[in-house]
């Protein structure tokens, strides 16, 4: 979606027009969906986050600051956060990692999932539970049984073999 | 910026702290430009790990369900507001030492007024209940915009014996504790959370049915459960 286009819906949106919020909401469920499904594992669930989300978005659009980053990063950050929550609520499993290796389409989302099998087992698990799941890398280490000091070192090496991946940067070996 | 405080930021990103390092890795950004773009790299790395979740189709991608669930968003006068939050505060200091009381004391106007003022406010937080034990109910929690009011709208409490009576339980860390004993009201029963400050010391609410006086466990539930409601 053109940024003017976007920027002229959550105007409306703030003038409380529900046309342009079911625009926006043509045009982003399907990621806040996958984001909220990827996290709860389960559709009544990811249906309830996604339908939440937008009813924060039509509350509470004025806090969204173009300065501060990309209008898609704020909304999937604010599934994330929703989509943890009912997590803990519902004390969910950890995700079988095959699940996160399932094909898809979109071309850019192929190039960013290369870059997430280039991560080992360890690395991808610890991540998802920390990004995902919204545990803390103590509450990894006690999840999965591992030490502490284990789960930091995937949790930051996985994190740098990404990051020297999507920002094209030579990581110093270790 | 040590070794040490380096090996946090990725893990900062990812919000794996604990709430002492990440208050740590918070101070060491405020001053060191090195960490800041380490930090922002990092949330380029989070914000592809949103856009690579493998894609699922929503059956409510119509948005016909959304559509039914929209409130016009209204701006309330400071005046209203104000007028409001004094009622408010007239009402939870009439309650808060004490037992919420039988239904009908609960019923008056106030509670259930309180409830759609802050209902309409945007910037309040509507949290739906969770009927347990396959209960016929459903209702919604309103939490006031500065966390420091609640209100519980039940619909479908069923009226209990005289033996018994409905007893609110507030969730916190150290476990439950006591937020009154009450009756139902046909059709709609309103409660009024007596929080004696703000919300998000609590983590959850919930209603069991218990012997008439109250839970003979004390600061325990003892009987069935009725319903719960996290605090968002």
């Amino acid at each position: 979606m053109h940024t003017a286009t976007l920027h002229a819906l959550l105007e409306r949106v703030t003038n409380g027009d529900e046309e342009a919020l079911l625009q926006l909401h043509a045009e982003f469920n399907q990621l806040v969906y996958s984001v909220a499904y990827h996290t709860v594992q389960n559709q009544m669930d990811a249906e309830e986050v996604a339908q939440d989300v937008f009813l924060k978005l039509w509350h509470k659009v004025e806090t969204y600051d173009p300065a501060k980053g990309r209008f898609v990063t704020w909304l999937l950050t604010i599934t994330r956060h929703t989509a943890i929550d009912r997590v803990r609520r519902r004390r969910q499993q950890t995700l079988p990692l095959e699940e996160w290796d399932a094909p898809h389409d979109n071309a850019l989302d192929n190039d960013l999932a290369d870059a997430l099998r280039t991560l080992n087992d360890e690395q991808r698990q610890a991540i998802y539970l920390a990004y995902f799941q919204g545990l803390s890398h103590t509450q990894i280490a006690e999840q999965l049984g591992r030490p502490l000091g284990t789960v930091k070192t995937h949790l930051r090496q996985g994190m740098d073999q990404l990051r020297h991946i999507w920002l094209r940067e030579r990581v110093p070996h270790e | 910026m040590n070794e040490q405080q380096l090996e946090l930021i990725p893990l900062y990103a990812l919000g794996a702290l604990s709430d002492e390092e990440a208050e740590q890795v918070e101070a060491l950004l405020q001053s060191d430009p090195e960490a800041q773009r380490l930090l922002a790299e990092y949330q380029v790395v989070t914000e592809n790990l949103l856009l690579s979740v493998p894609q699922q189709s929503s059956a409510s991608a119509s948005g016909a369900l959304l559509r039914a669930h929209l409130r016009p968003r209204r701006r309330w006068p400071y005046v209203v507001l104000a007028a409001a939050a004094a009622l408010a505060i007239i009402v939870l200091a009439t309650v808060i030492a004490s037992n919420l009381g039988n239904g009908d004391e609960n019923q008056a106007p106030s509670t259930a007024t309180l409830f759609e003022e802050l209902a309409t406010n945007d910037d309040s937080t509507l949290v739906s209940i969770r009927a347990l034990n396959d209960l016929p109910l459903d209702g919604e929690m309103v939490i006031a915009a500065d966390r420091s009011q609640a209100v519980i709208r039940i619909n479908g409490l069923e009226e209990l014996e005289p033996t018994e009576t409905y007893q609110l339980w507030l969730f916190d860390a150290s476990g439950s504790n006591n937020g009154g004993l009450f009756s139902a009201s046909d059709p709609t029963t309103y409660l009024l959370v007596p929080l004696e400050g703000e919300i998000d010391r609590f983590r959850r609410f919930g209603v069991s049915v218990e012997p008439a006086g109250g839970s003979p466990r004390g600061n325990r539930a003892s009987g069935r459960g009725v319903f719960v409601v996290d605090v968002e």
